[in-house]
């Protein structure tokens, strides 16, 4: 009997310590992998996913060589977009994370945050985070953004840390070398937290981000137009979209892929799946599938 | 000395030693103390100057007890009930004070007793400085009624009835004096004997625990200071651990040997009781301020003497391994822990108000439904934003408010097909959007409730000038989305011929 009861909680014992091994593993195996953003060919370009643990780079609006000048009279035109497509990268990184709630440091300058606005609750809760797994931080310089960032990045945690970055700040170019984002780069790899540096403004430089993708604002993709709905109920807008070339990619190929973000799913889809074809055009019957032939009689 | 303007005449305020062996005192008649003497070095009186002066001095002067504070205009008192030995005795700290006020360039007196009004009188007008325990009576008595603290015109009556002593005022039975003085008499008598207790109202609040140190050389390297701090911490961190407590904020006091005085505070999430870490978050502190002052943090002739207080004490739940190993499952634990330092440092660096949390506000108005906490405080609160959680999955609809709002909404020039319809297209910051796609309106009304009636304006007409503050606008918000796809939140104030008929059009936040 003695003997029933002793193996009986060796056993326990052992699932209980195997448990804790694989949890373990999950955690310290998906700090450095590779999370699927949800659009294959995307996901296949960055070699399986969003790389955890690594510097990203996000710019806003049309790459513009040369004059900085022109750049940053048109920031505040894709910022909301930018900074929207960094948000949604790392509320995906969060989701992915079951084991416990992960929390997201969310830094900006003072001109971001007033040429750009700030984050609004109502807002981050409808676009799928719950504003309670963010912390808001609003530096005077570059200089502080860059420290609370590498702050940031060496905290058990966050999942990720956004920095958005109005300009361009002598601090990150360090007079033409990479020390700045080199910084980053290594923080984020130590202890797999993903950084993303958000760039209003800004030409494109040589730094050690992983990635860099370019964030344009797209039409939004075909939303539900129902006539037979109630008015209140008829959709014009449709999911956040945006247009997002990847311009440098250590992992693969670049390319341009036009992106959807779905709040409710915490996932990326590709607008073109997104068709009228998924929701019915009529209310009280299901949509037309494929393989079943709608009939109609006429008397 | 130093004369000010009193009852319409510039009367003299103070009066230095050789003045008033001219017999010139305070409350003279310039004019008359001119008289008296023509060449006299006269300074106007500044009486906020003093008081700052004092406040710092009394700052500097927590150096022998946290207990201490300002008294009158002119006084400091200190409760330093069992500290005295610290400072080789009574008679040994009077000495240190009266030299170290002397190198400050102050002429001091100083009393000690066992009672608040026995060390005024002393320090006012007693022959010695300390009243030895038990010899309270006996020093008080000789001395002039106005060393019990008494007002002015109650002295003057006293003087009146021929009483000018301490010991011809406690003979006189209490029941006519209570009768002919008001009750602040007697409780200044009693207050002085100590028949009727009085406590010290310290300046600064007095810290829950204290660890300090004293440097015979100075500490002025930064280094050196923030190595003292660590052991500080160990001493302070015992202290808590004995209450089973840690502390949500703490306070680094730098004396200085010129009489300068740094405060240093920094606040935490949660109760703390950790040596490295408040030390790490006193660095912070100390290279933001080195920031701030160009030339690094100025220790100036060094500081002597080093103290770290904790205030607000809280409970820290000790926790067993397996407890801390099931938390790290539900997802508080580690994780609660790791965010509450990152909040904290962040906060000792760039501030309280630069590090905040998002907390819902039940207002239907946008810009009052969020408001932002420092982290620091509001980190570990628990918040309800279910309220604005996306639709229902087959929605495939832009979200209902935008992610990013302006801290003001910013005025626009929008042109709609009718008044009270959407636009059609609009100029913000100089450029002209064509709009492609919009959703609304949704029709937002003011909070009715915060303002005053409009009967009330009436009345509020009548009473005086109390300007009212009109009811705002009702808004109808728009979701649009312009040519190129970005999307916007506008809003026209005001409803078209009901409560205006030139609505004007502002920009609130965007989309995405």
């Amino acid at each position: 009997m003695d003997r029933f009861v002793i193996q009986h909680l060796k056993k326990e014992i052992g699932e209980m310590e195997m448990e804790e091994k694989a949890d373990s593993a999950i955690s310290a195996g998906s700090a450095h992998a590779h999370v699927p953003l949800g659009i294959a060919s995307l996901d296949r370009s960055l070699g399986g996913g969003l790389k955890c643990g690594a510097l990203h780079e996000i710019h806003g609006g049309h790459a513009k060589c040369g004059a900085s000048e022109g750049t940053l009279n048109g920031a505040h035109e894709s910022a909301g977009a930018a900074s929207a497509f960094a948000l949604a990268l790392a509320i995906r990184l969060a989701s992915v994370r079951q084991s416990y709630r992960p929390h997201i440091l969310w830094i900006q300058d003072t001109l971001s945050r007033h040429e750009a606005g700030r984050p609004y609750g109502p807002g981050l809760m409808a676009f799928g985070i719950d504003p309670d797994q963010l912390i808001f931080v609003t530096v005077k310089k570059a200089v502080h953004a860059l420290w609370a960032m590498e702050e940031g990045l060496q905290s058990s945690a966050l999942v990720a840390v956004i920095a958005e970055i109005w300009g361009e700040p002598a601090a990150l170019s360090m007079d033409g070398t990479m020390t700045a984002t080199r910084r980053l780069q290594l923080a984020a790899v130590k202890n797999g937290v993903t950084a993303l540096l958000v760039r209003h403004g800004a030409a494109p430089t040589a730094n050690a981000a992983r990635a860099r993708f370019r964030v344009t604002s797209a039409p939004g993709p075909p939303a539900r137009l129902d006539a037979s709905l109630p008015l209140d109920r008829r959709f014009i807008l449709g999911l956040p979209a945006w247009q997002v070339a990847l311009e440098r990619n250590r992992a693969g190929a670049t390319g341009r892929w036009p992106i959807a973000w779905s709040p409710h799913g915490t996932t990326f889809t590709d607008p073109a799946t997104l068709s009228l074809g998924v929701v019915s055009p009529f209310p009280d019957r299901p949509a037309c599938t494929s393989g079943t032939e709608r009939r109609a009689l006429a008397v | 000395m130093l004369a000010a303007k009193e009852k319409n005449a510039f009367r003299l305020t103070a009066t230095d030693a050789r003045a008033a062996a001219l017999k010139l005192h305070p409350g003279q008649a310039l004019a008359d103390a001119r008289a008296i003497c023509p060449h006299l070095d006269v300074q106007p009186a500044d009486p906020d100057a003093d008081r700052t002066a004092l406040e710092a001095i009394a700052d500097w002067i927590r150096r022998y007890t946290p207990l201490a504070g300002c008294d009158g205009a002119d006084g400091l008192m200190l409760d330093i009930t069992g500290c005295s030995h610290l400072f080789g005795g009574e008679a040994a700290l009077v000495e240190e004070l009266r030299t170290r006020f002397y190198r400050l360039g102050f002429s001091t007196r100083i009393g000690i007793a066992e009672t608040v009004g026995g060390a005024w009188a002393a320090a006012r007008y007693g022959m010695t400085p300390v009243i030895e325990q038990g010899m309270l009576e006996e020093a008080l008595l000789p001395l002039s009624t106005a060393a019990l603290r008494l007002e002015a015109p109650d002295i003057k009556t006293l003087q009146r009835l021929g009483i000018t002593t301490v010991s011809q005022l406690i003979n006189i039975p209490r029941a006519p004096l209570e009768h002919r003085f008001r009750q602040t008499l007697l409780t200044r008598i009693d207050q002085a004997f100590g028949r009727q207790g009085e406590s010290i109202r310290p300046r600064l609040p007095v810290p829950d625990a204290i660890a300090e140190r004293r440097f015979c050389e100075p500490a002025i390297m930064v280094d050196e200071i923030l190595a003292c701090l660590f052991s500080l911490g160990i001493h302070l961190c015992e202290r808590l651990k004995e209450r089973g407590s840690g502390a949500r904020r703490f306070d680094l006091i730098l004396f200085g040997v010129d009489g300068k005085v740094e405060t240093l505070t920094v606040g935490t999430s949660r109760p703390l009781r950790d040596p490295e870490r408040i030390a790490r978050l006193f660095s912070e502190k100390l290279a933001a301020l080195s920031e701030i002052r160009q030339d690094g943090f100025d220790t100036g002739y060094g500081f002597d003497l080093i103290r770290l207080s904790a205030f607000v004490l809280e409970p820290i739940a000790v926790r067993q391994s397996h407890a801390a190993l099931n938390d790290n499952l539900a997802g508080t634990g580690d994780g609660e822990v790791a965010l509450g330092d990152l909040a904290d440092r962040l906060t000792a660096r760039l501030g309280r108000e630069a590090v905040v949390t998002l907390v819902p506000h039940e207002s239907h108005i946008p810009e009052r439904a969020n408001v932002a906490r420092p982290a620091v405080t509001a980190l570990t609160d628990k918040t309800d934003w279910s309220r604005h959680a996306p639709q229902d999955t087959h929605d495939y609809r832009t979200p209902l408010r935008p992610l990013r709002l302006f801290a003001t909404p910013e005025p626009i020039e929008a042109l709609a097909g009718i008044p009270d319809g959407p636009p059609a297209r609009f100029r913000w910051r100089k450029i002209l959007r064509r709009i492609a796609r919009v959703e609304g309106p949704e029709r937002i009304a003011p909070e009715w409730w915060r303002f005053p009636a409009p009967i009330e304006e009436a009345i509020g007409q009548q009473s005086g000038e109390r300007k009212m503050q009109p009811l705002p606008f009702s808004r109808d918000y728009y979701r649009i989305e312009d040519e190129a796809g970005r999307r916007y939140w506008v809003y026209r104030d005001g409803l078209y011929a009901r409560e205006t008929d030139t609505p004007r059009w502002y920009m609130h936040g965007v989309f995405g």
